[in-house]
């Protein structure tokens, strides 16, 4: 006891990885679905009518105000009671996609309102349709505007994607239970695992950063100087 | 709905309860410390001892709450340390919310103008006075709303507990519904709104503190 010896679960790094990929893929899907969540509850909380507004102001303190941990719990363990067979995989990443839609809702709403609304008049004074005002005024701002905090958002996707081996979804933190009863390396297996996620993570940023320089090139705006 | 199951179990979900509350109130107050202070390491410039706090930060901002709970639970004995499942929940999610609070200080210390720290420099203040008399009381109330959104997440992220067994209220319930494969929808109902109840007091407590320092600055400024 006592050395460090990463052989046992270096020679099974093909599974890790292979979970891994499962990981990033539940992340993946679970972004696209809040994505979903979130842009409907901003509709919901920036319209006309009162309801509607409070019913988005409910969802979004209701979830954020609760671990993910018990959305997850209850997204898989009551519809079973109730008779209706939802595999956990599926259960687990509606859970995701309600609890992080709770947060893009607000990200998405931040990046609407980051375009100045004289902007949007003066494309209206121009002419210019709704439609159009939107695609070319609206858009091309608001989306740069909401890449950092999206970016946030799909790292802490990643991170959390962890909590659906609770109820036995076969990512990588599930894999790393597994190959750490295999081993009886828990000091090498949680490391190793730790450090796949921090991969993981650093492309995301990465990336990110490439898309965000990609949608800001033609934003420069002139007379700002840079 | 039947209320049942929680009105039998309430005395384990109270046990529970007041566990959850353990666990958060000792990882918040690590976070705290822990987070005030490699904030304020991180703030003052760069050089060798920024980054020596910088890289804890970013190692624990960039991998799973849960993964550090089980590096610390199940490897810590791998070289020599020994903690029951309460005190590993408590220094991991105080360390993890540290790392998260230290970005919201140090976010708050730069948002104090800068031409202030220069002329409080040039006037031979030393870091410790400018600190304790220009950033501090500028930089506590802007950073109020984000730190407490910080330790709500460290309420929040108790709940791993249940997974390492560390006899709080989501792993009480979880025994219960998996021994007796009845009473789902009540448990977590309950659960959820014992958690609701914490983190809006968090969040009230949060705004009206950040009314009163906002306040307090205005007024002995003005």
């Amino acid at each position: 006891m006592g050395s460090w010896d990463f052989g046992p679960v270096l020679t099974r790094v093909d599974q890790l990885a292979l979970a891994a990929l499962v990981s990033l893929w539940i992340a993946a899907a679970g972004l696209a679905s809040a994505l979903a969540v979130g842009g409907a509850v901003a509709l919901l909380a920036n319209s006309r009518v009162r309801i509607g507004r409070l019913v988005a102001r409910v969802y979004v303190e209701v979830v954020r105000g609760t671990p993910l941990l018990i959305q997850i719990f209850a997204l898989f363990y009551v519809p079973a009671s109730l008779g209706i067979q939802v595999p956990n995989i599926v259960s687990g990443i509606t859970a995701l996609a309600i609890y992080f839609g709770a947060y893009t809702s607000e990200v998405i709403r931040g990046g609407l309102a980051s375009v100045p609304q004289g902007q949007i008049e003066a494309g209206r004074a121009l002419g210019m349709s709704g439609m159009l005002v939107v695609k070319r005024v609206v858009l091309p701002q608001a989306l740069a505007n909401v890449i950092p905090p999206l970016t946030g958002q799909a790292a802490s996707l990643i991170k959390v994607t962890s909590l659906l081996s609770a109820i036995a979804v076969n990512e990588l933190t599930l894999r790393g239970a597994f190959v750490m009863v295999q081993t009886r390396r828990p000091l090498e297996t949680w490391t190793v695992i730790a450090i796949v996620y921090l991969i993981m993570n650093t492309a995301l940023l990465i990336g990110a950063r490439v898309v965000e320089a990609r949608l800001r090139r033609h934003l420069h705006r002139p007379g700002k100087g840079r | 709905m039947d209320l049942d199951p929680v009105i039998r179990n309430a005395f384990d979900l109270l046990e529970g309860g007041l566990t959850t509350l353990g666990i958060s109130v000792a990882a918040c107050g690590i976070a705290l410390v822990a987070g005030t202070t490699a904030g304020i390491v991180r703030s003052s410039g760069s050089g060798p001892r920024t980054m020596l706090v910088s890289l804890p930060v970013n190692l624990l901002r960039g991998t799973p709450a849960l993964v550090q709970m089980y590096l610390l639970y199940y490897g810590g004995p791998s070289v020599g340390i020994t903690l029951d499942a309460f005190t590993a929940a408590v220094i991991a999610l105080g360390l993890n919310g540290g790392a998260y609070v230290s970005e919201c200080v140090r976010a708050a210390i730069l948002a104090v103008p800068h031409p202030q720290v220069e002329s409080a420099r040039a006037l031979g203040m030393s870091y410790a006075l400018l600190l304790r008399r220009i950033i501090l009381p500028q930089a506590i109330p802007v950073g109020i709303p984000s730190i407490t959104n910080e330790l709500i997440d460290v309420v929040k992220w108790s709940s791993l507990g249940a997974i390492i067994v560390a006899g709080e209220i989501t792993q009480v319930a979880w025994s219960i519904v998996s021994r007796s494969y009845s009473g789902y929808a009540p448990l977590f109902l309950t659960v959820g709104l014992f958690y609701l109840s914490i983190t809006l007091c968090l969040s009230t407590a949060g705004r009206w503190l950040e009314n009163r320092l906002t306040q307090r600055m205005s007024r002995s400024h003005g």
